[in-house]
Order: C-alpha cells, then structure tokens, then sequence
C-alpha cells in the first residue's frame, strides 16, 4: 500500500514536462488514483522508516480518514478547476501541497507530522509566488508570500521546539491527545492555532490567499486551515481556551468582512469564521461536537472552494478584483451566479444546503454543552455569514445599483482592453468562464446539495456514531428565520452596506509596521553603532601611517610641541624662535623621505627608552 | 438563460412581486415556529419567534458595529501599505533603495565627523603654536 501523501508527491515530479491533453488527464487521473486507494485502505498503524531510533508511523483511522477523503475530492474539483492554465509550477507546488497535507492527516507521529506540515507551508506559498495573472500586480504577490512564508515559518519553528520539549518530557514521539498545561503542549497548541487562523495569528491568511492566483487560492483554501483543525481535534480535543478563541474568531471574521471590498478577502475572512466553528467544536470537545468540528470541515471545504471559484470565475473574466469596480454582470454570467450561490446557500446553512447538516451539530453541541454566551455569539455569526457571502457579495457583485449601466460599462471596458491589447487569451472574454471552470464549480454545487439533502453519506464518516438529526422542525425555522430576517435586515440597511475603497488593518500591522521599524533601527542606531569601532580602528591606523613615516622625527616633534604647550618655552631658545621651529618642523614633516638624523638623536632615544624600561621594571617587581 | 434572468429581475412589477414574495415567507416562517415541537436548552428557545428578533438584530449589530469601528479605527486608504511600506517585503524595492540610502548616510556622516574632528585636532594643535605666541 502506497501512502496517500506519497502518490501526490510523486506525481508532482513529471507535471513540468507534460503539455496539453496528456497533462491533463495525467492531472485528473491522480486524484481518482488516490481516492481508489484511499477506499482499500484498511485502518491501523503501519511503520514507515525509522528516524534517530524511533519509528516514524502511518495512521489509518475514522477521523483521518474523513479529511483524506475530503481533500481528495477537493484536489480533484481544484484541478478540474485549472485545467485551462498553463502554468504547470502551479501544478507542480499543488500537488506537493495537497501530498503534504494528506501526509499530515495519516502521520500518526510528531516527526513525520512536523516534516509534512513545512512542506505544505513552502508548497503553499508558490501558489502565491506564481500569479501572474494579469490583473494581478506582481510585487504585492511577491510581498504577501514573502510575509505568508515568514508567519508559517515562525509557526514551524514553535511546532518543532514544542515538538522536541514534548519528545524529552514524555520519551515519545506517538501523536494522540497532548495533556494541555506544560511548555511543549503550549508550543505546539500556538502553532496549531497559528495555521488554523485564530486571531490574533491569523493576518496572514486574508492578507496572502487574495494575492494567490484564481487557481491557487482554491487549493490555499482547502488544505492548510483544515489540517490544523484535523491536528487541533487529535492534539487538544476538550481544551477549554479553544472554545472561547473559537466563538471569538467565528465573529471577528464576520466584522471584518463587513470592511471588506476586495471579494475574494471577504471570503478569506469568511474561512477564519468558519474554522471558527470548528475551533470552537474542538474546545468542547463531546462527541457530538468532534464530531461537528470534522463534519464542518468536510463540508466548508468543499463550498469554500465553491465559493473562491465562483469569484475568481468573476476575476478570471472581468480582472476587477473589488466590490466598488463590479455590479451587473449577471447578465452574462448567469451560470457562475447560480453556481456561486449553492457555495453562499450552504456556507450560510440553508436547509437542504451541506453547511445546515455540520453547522447545525456545532451549534448543538454548544447547547448541549450550556453555553449560552457561545451560542449567541456562534448565531450571530451565521446571520453575518449570510449577510456577506450570501447577499452583500453577490449582491454588489452581480448585481447592484445602475447594474444594467454597469454591466454595459464593464463589458465595453473588457472589449476594448482586448482589442488594445489584441489577446487571444481566455482573459477578457466576455461571457461565462472557461468549461473546465464551470465543471468544477458544479461538481462542488451538486456535492454540497447531496450532502445537504442525504447527510448520511457524511455522518457514516464520522469518527463518533452519529445520533445526531439535522431536519426537526425547531432546527429549520430557527435557522430559516435568523436567515431570513438578516436578509430584511440587509435589504433594509442597503445603502450602507455597499463596499468602499479601502482596506483594513489587521494584525499584520504589528509585523509589518514592526518589520519597519526594525529595519529603521538596523540602517540607524545599528549601523552607525557597527560604524564606531571602524572608525577608532581607521583613527588608529592613520595616526600610525603618520608616525611610521619618521618615527624619530615625529617623537622629537610630538615631545617638543607637549613640551613647548605645557611651559611656553624650548630650553635654550627664546621663545618666538621655539614657536617658529616647531612650525616650520610640523610643515616640513615626514620631510625628505630618509632623513639622516644625527647620531645623537639616536642617542637620546635609546636612552629615553632605557630609562623607560628602567622606571618599568623598578616599579614592577 | 441570460434574457429570461435579467427580464424576470429588471422589470419594476416584477420586483414588487419579488418583495411580497420574500415577506410573505418571511410571514410563514415566523407562524411555523408557533407550531413546532421544541426542546429548549436555553430560555430564549421557548420563545416562538426569537430566532427572528435575534437574526434581525444581529445582522444590524454586524453592520452597525463594523462600519462604526471601521471609520473609526480600521479603514484606511487602498495604499496605505504602499505610502509606509517595510523594509521586509521584498516587492517593495524603491522604498528599500531608499532605506540603504539612508543607512548609508548616517554612516558617511560618521566617518566625516571623524575626519572634521581629526581637523580641528590639527587646527587646535596650530592654535596652540600659534596660541603660545606672546
């Protein structure tokens, strides 16, 4: 049996020499390869090498199964999805990332763990490095990577410290639940939370997936947020404080989207809510709740996707990236507004939609659990979800005020950008996406609804027995009417909910002002601190250079000016002719370039030394 | 597709239908939770028609709440990275030429100090031959 992570991993390596119709089918078989061999596969431990005398493990069991399962799929919908591009790296880092983070998943030890958890975060950020999309200006991709991949590897260093303390205390490297309270379980809980976005540590994710190309950001979705949530359930199922981060994230990410103009960042900040769901689940940590959490991921996975496909079939098309520049195009891309919206019905919970059958068992479980404050802040979460996926950004986006004037001005503007540019390329045609882009957001569209209607297939997964029902009558017209009256509520506030220009701070400040400000003290107090001892050494050397070029002159010279300073006179001189001498002999120094000097300066000083040495040697005994 | 959609949503009549149609749901929704069976686990459960209260409020509260900490404190310009930009990222190079350019002033103005100080020593030791004239 070949790991699920290697088949990925290895068939990353020939995707740069494949070209058109073999690519892709090369690219759509692999997934359907692996989700084969994910169906045989039979739980259990199985030994995968051995590393510094412990024996790095594979762990096969319901709960990684439901995420492998899920991100098989979802590799799947994200290479149907970029099967136009041409850009094969794109493939290639792809590939290398979904293989990590199955590996990741089936680890069932820390080492192999942290090992596939760094090459996810270097896989990821070429998807970001590699946008050369042309609405995409390049060096804000290259910044956010760069800041993407300093943020995971700050993460990963916390991992592996926590990973290395845990090692010592316990004497084993087997990853199941991680007793909360010591150093090592605090390391790795932060670098868990880190890649699963609870803020205050997750800037990185609404500053980076943005920038990614429209490609990309489908696959950027899916994986890394989610394996810390797979991670978070094995390690600290039942941690209180993942309660609490959970509820909180779960609104900041709805706040936030409020701001939001750039489409695909409101939905980045919709992820950091969602996951906070899940977070939250993992906090309470009952069975009904781990049970939510994984379900929940399985689910937002795959309408998340949905979602950033819809609106980067919108960027694909039109190049306009912000609520302020788009409105109308409805009218030629009806397919993609459907299709975007089975991703904004289900991430809201609409009945019959997926998100009801996992939201739903989160939400009861913190009932269950009696929290009440949690499951305030959990609903009104939801009324913002539907708020911004499932109204404000179609809403502005397909439609909006003057939509028909809009759609006219957009459509002109595309066609003349066109004819100026005289491209042939899939960009700028108007109208909807290309085939393979409308194939992978319905595979995803019909998955959602099945999973809405018939939960069983989801709930079979599960790794506690479900006893769960979603459809109760109270469980519908709760969530129909919080849905329903947010939609009043939007309709009502309309004119201020409209997107402005402009953009948020989050707290990538701290480090992007922070990085700043230590650049400022690198290129001032450091440097010119690094700049002093230079400067004394060059001091010293020149005045060494002086001296060594008559050394005899310059002592006698040296000697007679302090002389004449201190009593005003040269012996046997008067002292005008002293002042002149000494003048004209620091003028004339180094002089003639070999100075035949008398004997009886030599004299002199010899002996001036050897009194030196005398008085030395005296005073030293 | 395309005609059918924009003239179902682009005539007046039929958006005054859409609107009866919405509210009349809305109606419906809120006259169910009277009859369905529930079991509560918080108080608020056992109203009929607070998930209604609390979804209206909760989506005015996001908005409200936003869009007040949003002007007050979070919006800012679309370049407000690009007009203070850091040293860090490595897209953002005029500023970093710019930066070196700064580190290498204060580092000239050192050496240039030290050669200004260099000369006055040289001054002042001419000043005191000079000085010690009478």
């Amino acid at each position: 049996m070949i790991p699920p992570a290697f088949i990925f991993i290895l068939a990353a390596l020939p995707i740069p020499f494949l070209k058109n119709r073999v690519r892709n089918v090369y690219l759509l078989t692999i997934p359907v390869i692996a989700f084969l061999s994910l169906l045989t596969m039979k739980k259990g431990s199985y030994p995968l090498a051995s590393f510094m005398g412990y024996q790095l493990t594979m762990r096969v069991d319901e709960l990684s199964m439901v995420f492998a399962y899920v991100f098989v799929i979802m590799a799947f919908a994200g290479v149907l999805y970029a099967l136009h591009s041409r850009n094969n790296l794109e493939f290639f880092s792809a590939f290398l990332y979904i293989g990590s983070s199955l590996g990741v998943v089936f680890a069932g030890d820390l080492v192999s763990l942290y090992i596939f958890w760094e090459i996810m975060a270097v896989a990821s950020v070429f998807l970001i490095w590699l946008n050369n999309e042309p609405w995409q200006e390049r060096r804000k991709a290259i910044a956010a990577g760069f800041r993407y991949i300093m943020v995971h590897a700050t993460g990963g260093v916390i991992l592996l410290g926590g990973i290395i303390l845990y090692i010592i205390n316990t004497g084993s490297i087997d990853f199941n639940q991680i007793p909360y309270g010591d150093l090592a379980s605090i390391l790795i809980l932060i670098s868990f939370i880190l890649n699963a976005a609870v803020p205050p540590l997750s800037a990185w994710l609404s500053d980076a997936y943005p920038e990614a190309s429209v490609t990309g950001a489908v696959y950027m979705t899916a994986y890394t947020t989610k394996t810390a949530v797979y991670v978070l359930i094995r390690g600290f199922a039942g941690v209180e404080i993942l309660i609490w981060l959970g509820a909180i994230m779960a609104v900041y990410g709805v706040i936030y989207a409020v701001l939001e103009n750039d489409i695909r960042r409101l939905l980045a900040y919709h992820i950091i809510s969602q996951v906070g769901y899940m977070v939250a689940g993992v906090g309470i940590g009952t069975q009904l709740a781990l049970n939510g959490s994984a379900s929940h991921a399985f689910c937002h996975i795959l309408y998340k996707a949905l979602l950033f496909m819809g609106a980067g079939a919108v960027i694909h098309v039109t190049g306009r990236r912000k609520l302020t520049e788009l409105g109308g195009i409805y009218r030629f891309m009806p397919i993609t507004f459907f299709l975007y919206m089975v991703g904004g019905f289900s991430i809201s919970a609409f009945p019959l939609f997926s998100g009801f059958v996992s939201k739903s068992m989160v939400i009861a479980a913190s009932a269950e659990a009696k929290l009440p404050i949690v499951w305030l802040m959990l609903t009104l979460a939801s009324s913002g979800t539907f708020l911004h996926t499932g109204l404000k950004l179609p809403y502005f986006t397909f439609f909006g005020e003057n939509y028909a004037e809009k759609a006219r001005s957009i459509e002109m503007e595309i066609k003349t950008g066109k004819e100026r540019k005289n491209e042939k390329a899939q960009i700028g045609q108007i109208g909807e996406p290309p085939l393979n882009m409308i194939a992978a957001m319905a595979f995803l569209s019909f998955l959602c609804i099945l999973l809405g209607v018939y939960p069983e297939i989801l709930y079979h997964m599960l790794p506690y027995p479900v006893e769960f029902e979603p459809y109760t009558g109270q469980h519908v017209t709760e969530t129909m009417q919080i849905l329903l009256f947010t939609a009043l509520g939007f309709f009502l506030l309309l004119k201020y909910v409209a997107g402005e220009p402009t953009i948020s701070l989050d707290t990538d400040w701290f480090y992007r002002k922070g990085a700043r400000l230590f650049m400022r003290f690198i290129t001032g107090p450091l440097a010119s601190a690094a700049q002093f001892p230079l400067d004394v050494a060059n001091e010293i050397v020149a005045r060494v250079k002086w001296f060594s070029k008559s050394p005899v002159s310059a002592t006698f010279l040296i000697f007679a000016t302090g002389f004449y300073k201190t009593f005003g006179a040269l012996p046997g001189l008067q002292p005008e002719h002293a002042k002149i001498l000494i003048e004209e002999a620091w003028k004339n120094y180094p002089g003639e370039p070999v100075r035949r000097s008398p004997i009886g300066d030599s004299v002199i000083l010899v002996l001036l030394i050897v009194v030196i040495y005398g008085i030395i040697s005296f005073l030293i005994p | 597709m395309e005609l059918s959609l924009a003239g179902l949503i682009e005539k007046e009549e039929n958006l005054r239908k859409l609107r009866k149609l919405f509210l009349l749901i809305l109606a419906i929704t809120v006259i169910a939770d009277f009859f369905v069976e529930r079991h509560a686990e918080f108080v608020w459960q056992q109203i009929p028609g607070f998930a209604s209260f609390y979804g209206f409020i909760s989506c005015i509260f996001i908005i409200v709440f936003s869009k007040w900490i949003g002007h007050k404190w979070l919006m800012k310009d679309e370049d407000y990275w690009d007009h203070s930009s850091s040293g860090l990222s490595l897209g953002e190079e005029s500023s970093e030429t710019g930066e070196t350019e700064d580190s290498s002033k204060p580092a000239s103005k050192v050496s240039s100090e030290s050669e200004a100080k260099k000369e006055s020593e040289g001054n002042s030791r001419k000043a005191g031959k000079s000085g010690g004239k009478p």
